[in-house]
């Protein structure tokens, strides 16, 4: 193990304190009930359940790129799939985690196994979310088996055989673990929004564009983690990734960014044009309301900018320009699943006064408020942070103890 | 097949909320939760009316579970927590499964579950109500203590029906504006209403099938003196019942005094 700088060891205490301070949030709300979080009967899901919805499609998107080297014979990603597999296990072991918190009753988990009703979403959810997760695993380890054992790690569980028949068979069961795991995260992010998508309730979320939506976001923001977490390790680390493989994993960003827009204008054209309350109600929260910053923060600098930025390969291909991009699309999709989850809440479909019961009362109106507010609280905040403090921590171990950096490759150069 | 439902007369219902206070009552729902609540269908606030004088309308709209057919909170729930109970068609929630994802709560489209964010607040402390526990194949369905972090929601009164009562708002309601039986036996009242006078459901469009039937509002001087003769003889009858029954003699004295007055009014 090699002696690390004194700003890795602040950034694992940083990470350590950011998931202390969630675990003693947790602790609070698990004794004072989800009181202390700003959701309530009109507004039932919040912050929670949109990092869910991301963490999910950032997972995704990873593998996708990762498997799509050996299923497309994209010889440029091979270097970076085993980065981009650890990120997709980190994620969506994460986004499986940040359903906990959300749960009233938490300890009864293992009801989702015991009674799994065949026809919730949820359900589907949950074991493609298992399947994924075990296969993200397996795959790993078949990409490190050889890695692992040459430096005699037990994690090899006794498979130490490093004879190139032995390394050639691994690289074809990667191979054909690639076949299996592009599908499965296709279907992770489709079943994700389906959740959503099925809920004839919602008008806002009711729409069979939400899962192509959710593939294109998840594959942009996916990207855009691998490229960050790729350009971090490079300027932490001496070795570096080939410049052609930035260049491509740039210009897959450029590609699919103008189809996520695509996709989301086209329901807002349908949405307006229809002029109906249910359908535009939603669209005026965006458009005018609470949730414009969040819109044209999107729109602009999630993803119109680091559009323009990754079009020209001069630009592209440098790591401050291409890092920003990648943080601006990243932080864009996040927007984009925060204009999802609460907007379908606010307007319910019965809306007449003294409207859904909030639990409490709003002064001066009538006796309970007809629409729905939320604002998370630092609770919530606070448990949202370590949730991303996870993956980073999960990220930066395996950096530290896996070889999931070094490649044949690079260990030749 | 029985399939219970209810049927609301929109032209008898006086906005009075007591439906909504009953349940409350009888249920002992929590403090800031109601399973039964009394909309305004008029201006944008309660008890308000739309238009201007003289052109102006208002009706109220009583909401609860509409024990759908077709439930997409039944569908949605990863636990089957909320179940479609066969026998008597009802939607039903096992308390001690519920493990408070709150699914349901997106996939209802009539925004009658509510979820208990803290540990349940009682006024008075030891609650109101049926005290007993109704289970269903052992899991309990209906008991006054609903712990943190579950939902819940109208049982329509599991624990009054199954016993051969009517539903406690249905008993309740001063206007006789609710009624509660058999939507699958044609003879029953419900089925005759229903078709006598048009009902119709909520959010009909959205498939959910519900059970919950509205008697849409005809509006007019007939009707108001309907209602408030219907009114006054439910008044009536309970002050007479009081003063025949009642064993305490100031409630008695109480009683006569009031029906006098009701009287002489009428
Ligand atoms: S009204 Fe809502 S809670 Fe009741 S059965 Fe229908 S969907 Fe479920
Ligand atoms: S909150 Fe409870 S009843 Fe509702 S969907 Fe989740 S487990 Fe089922
Ligand atoms: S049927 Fe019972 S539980 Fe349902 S609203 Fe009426 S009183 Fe409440």
């Amino acid at each position: 193990m090699a002696k690390h700088s004194p700003l890795f060891y602040g950034w694992l205490i940083f990470l350590l304190l950011l998931i202390g301070g969630g675990l003693g949030a947790w602790i609070i709300q698990l004794q004072n009930g989800l009181i202390v979080t700003g959701m309530r009967n009109v507004v039932s899901w919040g912050i929670y359940i949109t990092l869910f919805a991301f963490f999910v499609g950032i997972s995704a998107g990873g593998l996708i790129v990762s498997s799509s080297a050996h299923v497309f014979g994209v010889e440029e990603f091979k270097p970076i799939a085993k980065v981009a597999t650890t990120l997709a296990a980190a994620c969506v072991a994460v986004a499986a985690l940040s359903i906990i918190p959300d749960l009233g009753r938490p300890e009864r988990i293992a009801y989702l196994i015991l009674y799994g009703n065949p026809l919730s979403p949820l359900i589907w959810d949950f074991t493609v979310i298992v399947v994924y997760l075990v296969l993200c695993i397996v795959d790993l380890w078949f990409m490190m088996r050889a890695e692992l054992a040459r430096k005699g790690s037990r994690l090899t569980f006794g498979f130490n055989d490093v004879s190139p028949k032995a390394v050639a068979k691994d690289e074809r069961i990667v191979k054909v673990i690639s076949f299996i795991a592009l599908p499965t995260a296709v279907m992770l992010h489709t079943v994700t929004a389906w959740i959503f998508g099925t809920q004839i309730s919602r008008s806002w979320w009711y729409s069979a564009l939400i899962a192509p939506i959710f593939l294109a976001s998840a594959m942009i923001s996916g990207l855009s983690l691998v490229i960050l977490t790729v350009l971090i390790m490079q300027w932490r680390s001496r070795i570096r990734v080939e410049v052609k493989t930035i260049n491509t994993l740039g210009k897959l960003l450029a590609v699919i960014i103008p189809i996520d827009l695509f996709l989301i204008g086209n329901e807002f054209v349908i949405r307006l044009w229809s002029a109906a309350p249910s359908e535009t109600l939603p669209l005026t929260l965006i458009f005018t309301g609470p949730f414009l910053p969040f819109f044209v923060y999107e729109w602009i600098p999630g993803a119109i900018l680091p559009f323009i930025l990754l079009l020209h390969p001069r630009l592209r291909m440098n790591p401050k320009i291409l890092g920003l991009a990648a943080l601006l699309v990243l932080t864009g999709v996040l927007s984009y699943r925060v204009e999802l989850v609460v907007p379908g809440y606010i307007y319910p479909p019965i809306l007449l006064p003294p409207g859904i019961a909030k639990g409490e009362y709003s002064v001066g109106l009538s006796s309970f408020g007809v629409y729905g507010v939320y604002f998370p609280t630092w609770i919530e905040l606070t448990i949202g942070a370590a949730l991303f403090g996870i993956i980073a921590l999960i990220t930066t171990i395996a950096y530290w103890i896996f070889p999931i950096w070094r490649t044949e490759k690079n260990i030749n150069q | 097949m029985v399939r219970y439902g209810l049927v609301i007369d929109l032209d008898r219902c006086i906005g009075c909320q007591t439906c909504a206070i009953a349940c409350k009552l009888e249920n002992n729902v929590s403090l800031g939760n109601w399973w039964n609540r009394v909309l305004t269908v008029g201006g944008s606030m309660i008890d308000t009316s739309s238009g201007s004088y003289p052109n102006t309308s208002i009706f109220y709209l009583p909401i609860t579970c509409q024990h759908c057919d077709n439930a997409p909170c039944v569908k949605a729930c990863p636990v089957s927590g909320t179940y479609r109970r066969e026998e008597d068609g009802t939607v039903q929630l096992r308390i001690e499964r519920c493990v408070g994802c709150r699914y349901c709560m997106a996939a209802c489209p009539y925004g009658v579950r509510v979820f208990n964010w803290a540990e349940p607040k009682h006024l008075p402390e030891h609650g109101t109500g049926y005290q007993g526990v109704v289970k269903d194949e052992g899991w309990i369905i209906y008991s006054p203590e609903r712990p943190k972090g579950v939902v819940e929601k109208c049982t329509l009164c599991i624990h009054r029906i199954t016993d051969g009562q009517e539903p406690f708002c249905v008993a309740m309601c001063p206007a006789r504006a609710r009624f509660f039986g058999d939507l699958d036996d044609p003879n029953s009242k419900v089925s005759k209403l229903v078709k006598e006078r048009s009902g119709v459901r909520l959010l009909e469009e959205l498939g959910t099938q519900p059970k919950t039937y509205y008697l849409p509002p005809k509006r007019g001087k007939q009707s108001f003196t309907n209602l408030y003769e219907a009114f006054v003889k439910h008044v009536e009858s309970t002050l007479t019942s009081i003063i025949s029954t009642s064993s305490d003699i100031s409630l008695k004295a109480i009683a006569s005094a009031t029906l006098k007055r009701v009287l002489q009014r009428g």
